[in-house]
């Protein structure tokens, strides 16, 4: 027990902070928040949901009509997977920006946390068994049949038969449970590694002089983070389904596949990339690369210099075509936009492999 | 002169990025506003709902017509299979009016003795469905079978504009279409060929209320109903909504006082180096 209050009090209490970090610090604390947000109001809808084919969907309608309250846990439980990649995306734009990478550990297990939310929300998407989430679900399972020898096996295991069925949604279901517990000590880890040499900060240098404690100074901080769930809140109760799509409103109907078919806002970017390259394995390779290349900033071996400017910069337009990316992911496969599609992406790899370069080209430049 | 090649650096960097984002936005200005010839569909336009405000709510009285609109029209085809007549009271009807509803309708029952049976119906039934299933349904709809209406409003791009303007947009088909028997020629909906025939003509009904029945009107008051079925905890939301909207200035001064009251020592705080007698640094020559 005493070593638990130690431990507690050596995260977020006596841990010795740098006065400089800004709001760009607060996404951290954020993200903790919406995982133990989603926790909650996820094992909330787990108490209603029916993971069968022929219940799931009248089983959410049940939660949206009969369930006291339902349609409230629901539109927030949906919703908060938004206001995660909103978080995740600042987040992991911060680090960019201020080099946070610099922290390798903490680099490749915020990485890994990333990979495990995009899972994890594909799979609740899934349960909704809509016409939208049946058919990214045949779409997204089938690529994996690239994977070379074990591929067609693993997809008709994942599947527990010849296509998606009510047992590939039983296995979604379990996973969507359990992943978000596998989160949540990925994310202490994330911390504790963190906190074994404290948060990088806006001046570029961590050294262990002149601190604060954590408490009171950064809970006084952190609690602004309230301020984002009231607007997170008033938003979704203003346009609950803004960023959803009219065919999540359709049940699964396996004969019939909508005409367009569109991921979440959150993966549109990936989704571009996978259709610009017209080779199926191709494509999936270039889809895994997107988010794979971002490992690669731990080998980064510059602690020196920087060219901090330079570095902005490519961030920016990385943002920035990432965002035009994300546009192209939505639009329907004609021209202009197959032909966009490809120049972003080159964009986007270029952009973000210029970046690690930069990084290791500074180096030889000042020493 | 190195901080002129900085400050030079630093106004080049934010105008290239200034301008790379205003490219881009361009572009995808232009493209989302060009139209293609490719788009077999019109695009339904934009009416002024009196639920369409970020706080606006329901005309109930509208719906309560569309009510009747749905119950004396479209009921004889689609079904609503989440709505029950209990969701009805006390939201747009009195438990009078709602358990009445349900007595005019005709539920098939199993009685004591597992015959089948029809009974009047009571405010735990749902609205009842007027196939025995979907293939019956499509049967009698030439191969089309009529979708269920509780989440229609949700579950079509537009949403109330696109349900009023497929009501209201039915038009003679034009040279080169060819409408086969028992389908009608309507622009709004998906390739043009419908298999629900036009259900909305003026007059077509009688309103309790005494308004005039129009074409429009009906089309109106049922898209109305229709949205209140998708989402009959729509207003409480929206109500919910401009209330914590309300708190969050408050909220924002005790949290923004509370911040900088803690910090106000670290933020206060000054650096000096004071040569110390005896250790000051190397004089320079
Ligand atoms: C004669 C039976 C019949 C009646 C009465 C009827 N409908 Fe339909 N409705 C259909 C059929 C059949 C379809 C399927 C059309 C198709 O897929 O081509 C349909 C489809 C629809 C659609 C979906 C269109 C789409 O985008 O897929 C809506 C909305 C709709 N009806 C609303 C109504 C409303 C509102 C009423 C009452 C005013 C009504 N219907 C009355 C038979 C009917």
């Amino acid at each position: 027990m005493k070593g638990l209050m130690n431990f507690v009090n050596s995260l977020v209490v006596v841990l010795p902070s740098s006065k400089t970090l800004t709001l760009s610090w607060n996404f951290g604390s954020m993200l903790g928040m919406v995982l133990a947000f989603q926790i909650l109001t996820g094992t909330f809808l787990a108490m209603y949901y029916s993971a069968d084919s022929l219940l799931a969907f009248s089983s959410v309608q049940y939660i949206m009509y009969e369930v006291n309250f339902g349609w409230i846990f629901r539109i927030f439980h949906f919703n908060g997977a938004s206001l995660f990649f909103v978080f995740l995306y600042l987040h992991i734009f911060k680090g960019l920006f201020f080099m946070s990478y610099r922290l390798k550990k903490v680099w490749m297990s915020g990485l890994t946390i990333y990979l495990l939310v995009m899972m994890e929300a594909f799979m609740g998407y899934v349960l909704v068994w809509a016409q939208m989430s049946f058919w990214a679900s045949v779409v997204i399972t089938s690529l994996l049949s690239v994977i070379p020898i074990w591929g067609p096996m693993i997809v008709t295991w994942i599947w527990s038969g010849f296509t998606v069925s009510g047992a590939t949604l039983k296995f979604f279901f379990v996973l969507h449970f359990l992943v978000p517990w596998g989160l949540l000590v990925l994310m202490l880890v994330h911390l504790i590694f963190l906190h074994s040499t404290g948060s990088t900060s806006v001046l570029h240098c961590h050294g262990d002089y002149d601190k604060v404690c954590f408490a009171p100074e950064y809970w006084g901080k952190d609690v602004y983070n309230i301020l984002v769930w009231l607007v997170f809140i008033v938003m979704s109760l203003i346009s609950p389904f803004v960023l959803g799509d009219a065919e999540m409103f359709i049940e699964a109907d396996p004969m019939m596949s909508p005409v367009h078919i569109v991921p979440e806002w959150y993966f549109l970017f990936a989704y571009a990339i996978l259709r610009a390259i017209p080779n199926k394995i191709l494509g999936v390779i270039a889809l895994l690369m997107s988010i794979v290349i971002f490992y690669f900033f731990a080998f980064v071996n510059n602690y020196t210099s920087s060219l901090v400017k330079l570095n902005k910069l490519l961030v920016f337009s990385f943002i920035v075509s990432s965002v035009v990316l994300s546009w192209l992911g939505q639009c329907l496969v004609e021209d202009p936009f197959t032909l966009l599609s490809v120049i972003f992406s080159l964009l986007y790899f270029g952009l973000s492999s210029t970046l690690l370069f930069v990084f290791m080209f500074s180096k030889k430049l000042f020493e | 002169m190195q901080r002129a090649v900085a400050a030079g650096t630093k106004k080049f960097a934010i105008g290239v990025g200034i301008a790379a984002a205003a490219g881009a936005g361009g572009l995808v200005y232009a493209l989302e506003k060009s139209v293609y010839a490719s788009d077999h569909v019109v695009h339904p336009y934009h009416l002024p709902w009196s639920h369409s405000g970020k706080f606006s709510s329901f005309d109930i009285a509208s719906v309560r017509r569309g009510y009747e609109v749905y119950k004396q029209v479209c009921a004889a085809c689609h079904s609503m299979k989440f709505i029950h007549y209990r969701h009805f009271v006390d939201t747009i009807m009195t438990e009078e009016e709602a358990k009445a509803e349900a007595a005019e309708a005709t539920i098939n029952a199993l009685d004591d003795r597992g015959q089948t049976i029809q009974r009047p119906g009571i405010l735990t039934d749902a609205l009842p469905n007027p196939y025995a299933n979907k293939k019956a349904a499509a049967a009698a709809n030439n191969g089309a079978a009529p979708p269920d209406l509780s989440l229609m409003s949700l579950a079509r791009h537009g949403g109330d504009d696109y349900i009023f303007a497929l009501l209201t947009g039915y038009f003679d088909a034009p040279a080169g279409v060819k409408v086969d028997e028992g389908k009608a020629y309507n622009p709004y909906f998906p390739g043009g060929v419908i298999s629900m025939p036009q259900q909305l003509f003026d007059e077509g009904i009688e309103y309790k209320d005494g308004t005039p029945a129009t074409q429009s009107q009906q089309a109106k008051d049922v898209s109305a109903f229709m949205h209140w079925c998708a989402e009959p905890f729509h207003d409480t939301r929206k109500k919910w909504a401009l209330k914590i909207a309300a708190f969050i200035p408050f909220v924002a001064v005790v949290l923004i006082y509370g911040k900088r009251h803690i910090w106000t020592f670290t933020k206060s705080q000054k650096f000096a180096w004071k040569p110390v007698k005896g250790r000051e640094p190397p004089k320079q020559h």
